[in-house]
């Protein structure tokens, strides 16, 4: 049994498809990205397969339960964890006030241990959190009851990097003890770090379901490279170098391949400055996927949190 | 939810909670107003207050319920029952009702609560319930602060009366506050849907005077106030416990058919 099993879901809003005829599993015990950029529908498919929204056509089954089912999906949700989007609180209480109440109602199993982690102030009102705060406690909640299967949307946003890498760590721990995360961002970078398996989503479809290795190795890095006499030099003919721009002694490039023989041959030509970065995820959508506009509707598509 | 938990109005209790500041407020200062209102009804002279009633319009009389303002169950009925109780605490609670819902879509909050372990159903039920702590203290005050108050002033008035007059507004408090609820499963926006509560209220406990002698006088029966009626249980010492239960039972399926609407309802935000 999956973890997650989404089969032909396309939620339409009347003015806009939120998402399209969407299809993929989420196996038990893996990390799975959900990635695409603000816009692309990720929030909706989430709060679809939560039972938040009603699909327009198609199913999606959580641990095995349909989630259309109500009385059926009580059952499981003691163990789903949930961290969305947009955190709401009742901003009045303490957050130590609000676990209380999460505790009396799913259990809280892991709270000590998860506060020794993450450590929001809990004794202050909500309202008086920085928004890193509200994101450590909408962690620390998702997790609490000791959930089978965890979602997530966006869950490093507000986050300072040092708490991100906590976090990231924190997520691949978990993974190990058996739990299954479905993480959705729009940062490249974050899904290759942490998660197992990517699907990627853009304008409502999935555009790729696959391992995060061969996301690696497709998306390559953004090199930006400085050479002496740089204007006269030719990269096209090294292997895995695609869609080169030269600005002066100065070039850019996609590079999907192995460094020490790139560095080889850029040795030839003498480096002054190299830079080497994550892809936009736009551009990986360009080179890997087509042109970023051909799935375009109207336009007017809604933004991630409808 | 750990195995063999068992669910005892937690959040109905929560939700309380979070209101109990707001319910000492209220039932504080709608105390004192009510003190305060029988201090000013001590110092008007009584012959003054009979001409008064006689000098108000018919019309008048009716929709701010006066029969008469110069007996202690009189001032009650007209000053504290009618004003307070059926037009300041009946609008007041399907406000805040509207709310119940309403607030928590609108501020993010619910898509956490529906992935609690409860139906939707469960959730609606609990908030309203949460509201009977109110509903209940400020009334109970009232009967305490009403008694006391009258006999601080040389008055008395008859317990049993005054604890029925109590005991009957709560039906018709939870009736308010069920239309505010079924509106708080319509809307998204929490500051319309209280408008909206706020406004159904007073048209409701003004309609019947505009349809009298319309030949649509039915029309008086769908405002719950027609089964409320304080003047009577004050003044005359009657009432009519039918007209609570039909009270009760127009809340219960207000609430059943709220819970319907929230359970087939997208939570847009």
């Amino acid at each position: 049994m999956s973890a997650i099993t989404v089969t032909d879901l396309t939620k339409d809003y009347g003015t806009v498809l939120g998402v399209d005829s969407l299809s993929f599993t989420v196996e038990k015990g893996e990390i799975f990205g959900f990635l695409g950029p603000n816009g692309a529908g990720k929030t909706t498919t989430i709060r679809t397969i939560l039972g938040l929204l009603d699909p327009t056509t198609g199913t999606a089954t959580v641990l095995g339960t349909d989630v259309s089912d109500e009385d059926a999906f009580i059952g499981v949700k003691h163990q789903i964890g949930y961290l969305p989007a947009e955190l709401g609180f009742n901003e009045a209480v303490t957050g130590n006030a609000l676990l209380d109440y999460y505790a009396s109602v799913k259990g809280d199993q892991r709270r000590t241990e998860l506060l020794e982690l993450f450590t929001p102030p809990l004794n202050q009102p909500i309202r008086e959190y920085s928004s890193g705060n509200k994101q450590l406690l909408g962690i620390i909640q998702a997790f609490m009851h000791d959930p089978d299967l965890v979602v997530m949307d966006e869950p490093t946003s507000g986050l300072d990097p040092l708490n991100q890498a906590q976090f990231n760590e924190f997520i691949r721990d978990e993974k190990e003890n058996g739990t299954t995360i479905f993480f959705s961002s729009h940062v490249l970078s974050e899904v290759r770090r942490v998660c197992d398996r990517v699907g990627i989503l853009r304008e409502g479809r999935l555009v790729g379901l696959e391992d995060i290795e061969s996301l690696v190795n497709r998306s390559g890095k953004r090199v930006r490279v400085q050479l002496i006499d740089g204007e006269s030099v030719d990269l096209s003919a090294i292997d895995g170098v695609i869609d080169i721009t030269t600005m002066g002694d100065e070039m850019q490039f996609t590079y999907a391949g192995d460094y020490t023989t790139l560095f080889r041959q850029l040795a030839n030509y003498g480096i002054l400055d190299v830079e080497i970065s994550e892809p936009p995820l736009e551009d990986v959508f360009m080179h890997y996927y087509g042109d970023p506009d051909s799935h375009l509707t109207d336009g007017s598509r809604e933004e991630t949190h409808v | 939810m750990v195995a063999g938990r068992k669910l005892m109005f937690e959040t109905a209790q929560y939700e309380a909670n979070q209101r109990l500041r707001w319910t000492v407020g209220l039932t504080a200062s709608v105390s004192l107003y009510v003190a305060f209102l029988l201090s000013y009804f001590q110092s008007l002279p009584k012959e003054q207050l009979r001409s008064a009633v006689d000098a108000i319009p018919q019309v008048m009389l009716e929709v701010f319920g006066i029969v008469e303002l110069s007996t202690i169950e009189g001032w009650l009925a007209a000053e504290v029952y009618n004003f307070v109780v059926i037009w300041a605490l009946g609008i007041y609670f399907a406000y805040t009702a509207a709310g119940l819902i309403a607030d928590d879509i609108e501020h993010a909050r619910m898509d956490l609560l529906l992935l609690l372990p409860f139906s939707r159903s469960r959730l609606l039920a609990e908030k309203f319930v949460s509201l009977f702590v109110p509903i209940i203290t400020v009334n109970g005050a009232l009967v305490v602060v009403i008694y006391v108050a009258a006999l601080g002033i040389g008055e008395s008035v008859d317990p049993v009366r005054l604890v029925m007059a109590h005991v009957l507004a709560i039906p018709y408090l939870l009736i308010c506050a069920a239309i505010g609820i079924y509106l708080s499963t319509l809307y998204d926006r929490v500051t319309v849907t209280q408008r909206i509560a706020a406004g159904i209220v007073v048209v409701l406990n003004t309609i019947r005077f505009a349809a009298s002698g319309t030949g649509l006088a039915w029309i008086a029966y769908i405002s719950p106030r027609a089964y409320y009626d304080p003047s009577a249980i004050l003044i005359d010492g009657t009432y009519n416990v039918t007209f609570a239960f039909i009270l009760l039972v127009a809340t219960v399926v207000l609430v059943l058919v709220s819970q319907r609407r929230f359970q087939r309802r997208d939570i847009n935000r």
